[in-house]
């Protein structure tokens, strides 16, 4: 089997939901052995909708466990502890998302673990970190963009502001998490020292917005949010919609000559960027008629020509038929028991031609757990009366 | 090289030295992180060409140099060497090589004939120091149809499938307020980079990482990929609802443009939610019994939620619902999240210096390792600012050879469009 740049570390997800299982993902795919631990009732993510037809298992489910192995483990429950404890210290990496305290009340935090396995990288990912007055807060995926700014500046003025679609910051997170978790193998490699990382969502979610609360340091400008405007509205064409994008210098100047229109350039309520974000109803009203006369494709093709970069607002289903993903096999397929042949995302960075593999499919709950059980030299006797029931 | 004043706490990655052509905003949010955690970053822009992202500036005021005084290139900059080459000369491409031939990762985010057109491709990259690892990020990947389009972060979401999953039911679809593609494809950057030396240490050999800015986005919609496949549908915007938990919304509340999130998850947490806001009533009340029929009954609970937040401060509303075990949080401003406590408490808004522009409080890294922290050491450079220190510290270039390059532009620190006559 070819290798990948992680092949040979080994990973424990003890994470629910999706930014630690997303990070353990990013691992797994690219060739690190990835056991995932859930509570006997699964991890919830397991009946979020929507299901496969039988019911059976949760499309989000499915996407974020690839490659990982199933074991359940009840951490209220001593043996299952001690077993925990046993991974641990064999692993190389440990995700998890815990409320801060839990683990350390039940001696699995870092400081416990690092005993037996210094050499431990420990990345714990929570919406607001380990510490603070809020530490003990709820997070929910909403929570994180209402407070990083981010649904501040987005959405119509005058209405309420909007978070963004999907699950973008536990996302985010979670592949933060797996860059923080390389550099702390990296330093491990050339000093044999583990450590404990301390993830904040939040934090993350406001890396993402970079400047704005610079600016307002800067010249106390407060932003706040526009809608839908010029630089880059977003608007309906024959069947769809499309990014009308003029954020880059001179995109403007090519647009007015591509639409057939370049006395726009000339007309003084376009004349700057502020001008065409405050015309943008008037220079809409212009240049709609053309853009609904046309389809993504052809709008998308025609830009590239001028070298405007419009965007197809595309759906799942665009990406699937998309040539530009077909000719660089982006898309693979894999069969699972739950749902049958299903096509994923592939590597989300080509790093040669073994780098990144779907090797199997999520898990079904508690799968591997009498292998792990017996890999690790652990009899069922020895186990809790729950396991020895089979349970 | 002498690093520049040292932060008390080292990084994880001082022997990492990274040669960085990228400019905006994916490539340098990569190099940044790396830089932050102890990486030796050479960062490399033109007299002809300085980065994109020096050119912005919400400031209407004229001044001097305002290409040293961006805070959206001073937001993404710190801790990096700033260097000028133009890399269309052979005096240019000359210093570039061997800089390559002392460095461990190449990182750019051009189309990919910018580099063939420089005579520097991959294929003489490697020739000249085999273990370089050279990570491009293209808007659409090195191979394919799309291959030379143009592309940058806005468009990348679009094109992701992540624009249609954003927006009120009733409305377009919005995309994100900052150009979301780049930071995505940065992130995967580091994580490549250091996969790759990983693999670097035991195969001995570099490589070319092909990171397609598109095919790094929609890994974060790669449920709706399979959800697809499953309903047969376009999955539905919902605006700020939860696809199956309910209640969650964003609520007005106290003062001018002031809002609240709320978002119950459990039957426990609606309990607590009735109670909290003084409404037993609601708990008992047929319409909102379990998750599908509070879901169903929506709109007229988002109506009473509202009527209760709006009378209420954001954060007395976070403090005695937090307190009951329900999640809500304030919708916050820029200048509220400087001054958020839980923020200040773990420290992560950093003070960045600037020779130009002066000391300000700049987002951090999001985590903290507790063996090697990282630090900030110096802030974004001005244009060609560490010239003379990378040239003879680092490449040997004697002092007298400067005035020469500098005549010719082959490096320099203003912008030939920023010259008067």
């Amino acid at each position: 089997m070819a290798e990948g740049p992680l092949t040979g570390l080994f990973v424990i997800d003890l994470g629910q939901y999706i930014s630690a299982p997303f990070c353990a993902k990013l691992l797994g795919d690219y060739g690190a052995r990835v056991v995932k631990v859930e509570p006997p009732t699964g991890d919830p993510v397991r009946r979020f909708p929507p299901l496969t037809q039988d019911g059976g298992e949760s499309a989000l489910f499915l996407y974020l466990n690839t490659n990982k192995q199933g074991v359940t483990l009840d951490l209220e429950d001593a043996q299952d502890r001690a077993f925990l404890r046993r991974l641990a210290a064999r692993a190389d990496v440990l995700v998890e998302g815990y409320l801060p305290g839990y683990l350390a009340r039940i001696g699995l935090d870092y400081d416990h673990l690092a005993l037996d396995n210094p050499a431990l990288v420990m990345l714990s990912i929570t919406p607001f970190g380990q510490s603070g007055p809020h530490a003990s807060y709820r997070g929910p995926d909403i929570a994180m963009y209402a407070m990083s700014q981010w649904m501040n500046h987005l959405g119509e003025p005058g209405r309420e502001p909007l978070k963004a679609g999907g699950w973008q910051a536990q996302y985010v997170a979670g592949l933060f998490g797996a860059a923080a978790a390389m550099t702390a193998l990296w330093h491990r490699q050339r000093r044999g020292q583990g450590q404990h990382i301390d993830l904040s969502n939040l934090e993350a979610a406001i890396c993402m917005q970079s400047y704005p609360t610079t600016s307002y340091q800067y010249n106390g400008v407060v932003r706040s949010r526009l809608g839908n405007v010029f630089p880059s509205p977003v608007l309906p064409c024959k069947d769809g919609f499309v990014g009308v994008n003029t954020q880059v210098v001179g995109e403007w100047e090519r647009l007015a000559p591509m639409l057939g229109m370049p006395e726009l350039l000339e007309d003084p309520r376009f004349k700057d960027r502020p001008s065409r974000t405050l015309h943008t109803k008037e220079l809409v009203e212009r240049i709609g008629p053309w853009l609904r006369a046309r389809t993504q494709d052809e709008l998308y093709a025609t830009a590239q020509e001028w070298r405007v970069a419009f965007g197809k607002v595309c759906t799942p289903q665009q990406l699937l038929e998309d040539p530009q993903f077909a000719s660089r096999g982006y898309f693979v397929q894999a069969e699972s028991p739950q749902a049958g042949p299903l096509k994923y995302p592939g590597p989300p960075v080509k790093m040669g031609d073994s780098s990144w593999a779907l090797r199997s499919p999520a898990p079904r709950l508690g799968q591997d757990t009498d292998l792990i059980l017996q890999e690790f030299g652990i009899s069922r006797k020895a186990t809790s009366p729950r396991r020895r029931k089979g349970v | 090289m002498a690093p520049g004043p040292q932060g008390a706490a080292e990084g994880a990655l001082p022997d990492i030295r990274v040669i960085d052509l990228s400019w905006n905003w994916a490539g340098p949010f990569a190099t940044m992180f790396l830089a932050d955690l102890g990486a030796e970053i050479i960062k490399i822009e033109s007299v002809q060409r300085p980065d994109g992202w020096r050119s912005y500036r919400f400031d209407p005021k004229p001044t001097e140099a305002p290409y040293n005084k961006s805070e959206v290139f001073n937001s993404v900059n710190r801790n990096k060497y700033g260097i000028t080459l133009d890399l269309t000369s052979s005096a240019g491409q000359d210093l570039f090589k061997r800089l390559i031939a002392i460095g461990d990762v190449v990182i750019e985010n051009f189309t990919p004939r910018v580099l063939e057109n420089w005579g520097l491709p991959y294929a003489v990259l490697r020739q000249i120091n085999p273990g370089i690892v050279l990570c491009s990020m293209p808007g659409y990947g090195l191979t394919g149809p799309q291959r030379d389009h143009v592309a940058y972060g806005t468009p990348i979401e679009e094109m992701a499938g992540i624009t249609y999953l954003t927006g009120y039911p009733d409305a377009a679809p919005q995309i994100q307020p900052m150009p979301y593609g780049d930071p995505i494809a940065g992130l995967y950057a580091v994580f490549s980079v250091l996969a790759a030396l990983r693999q670097r240490d035991s195969t001995g050999r570099g490589q070319h990482i092909d990171l397609a800015q598109r095919e790094a986005a929609t890994s974060f919609v790669g449920e709706k990929i399979i959800e697809t496949q499953l309903t047969g549908r376009p999955p539905r915007r919902l605006g700020n609802r939860h696809e199956s938990q309910a209640p969650q919304g964003c609520y007005p509340c106290r003062g001018q443009d002031k809002w609240t999130v709320i978002s119950v998850g459990t039957e426990e947490e609606w309990q607590a939610l009735c109670r909290s806001l003084d409404h037993p009533e609601w708990a008992q009340d047929p319409r909102f019994a379990d998750q599908e029929s509070r879901q169903r009954h929506h709109d007229e609970l988002d109506l009473l939620i509202a009527a209760w937040t709006q009378e209420r401060d954001g954060y007395d509303i976070m403090r005695q619902l937090q307190a009951a075990g329900v999640a809500a949080a304030p919708v916050l401003s820029s200048p509220e999240a400087l001054s958020e406590p839980q923020l200040n408490a773990r420290g992560f808004w950093v003070d960045v210096p600037h020779d130009l522009v002066g000391t300000h409080r700049y987002p951090g890294l999001p985590m903290r390792f507790s063996a090697t922290p990282g630090s900030v050491r110096w802030g974004s450079p001005t244009l060609g600012q560490h010239n003379r220190q990378v040239l003879t510290e680092l490449l040997g270039v004697s002092p007298e050879q400067l005035p020469a390059l500098q005549a010719t532009d082959v490096i320099g620190t203003v912008p030939l469009n920023f010259r008067s006559g």
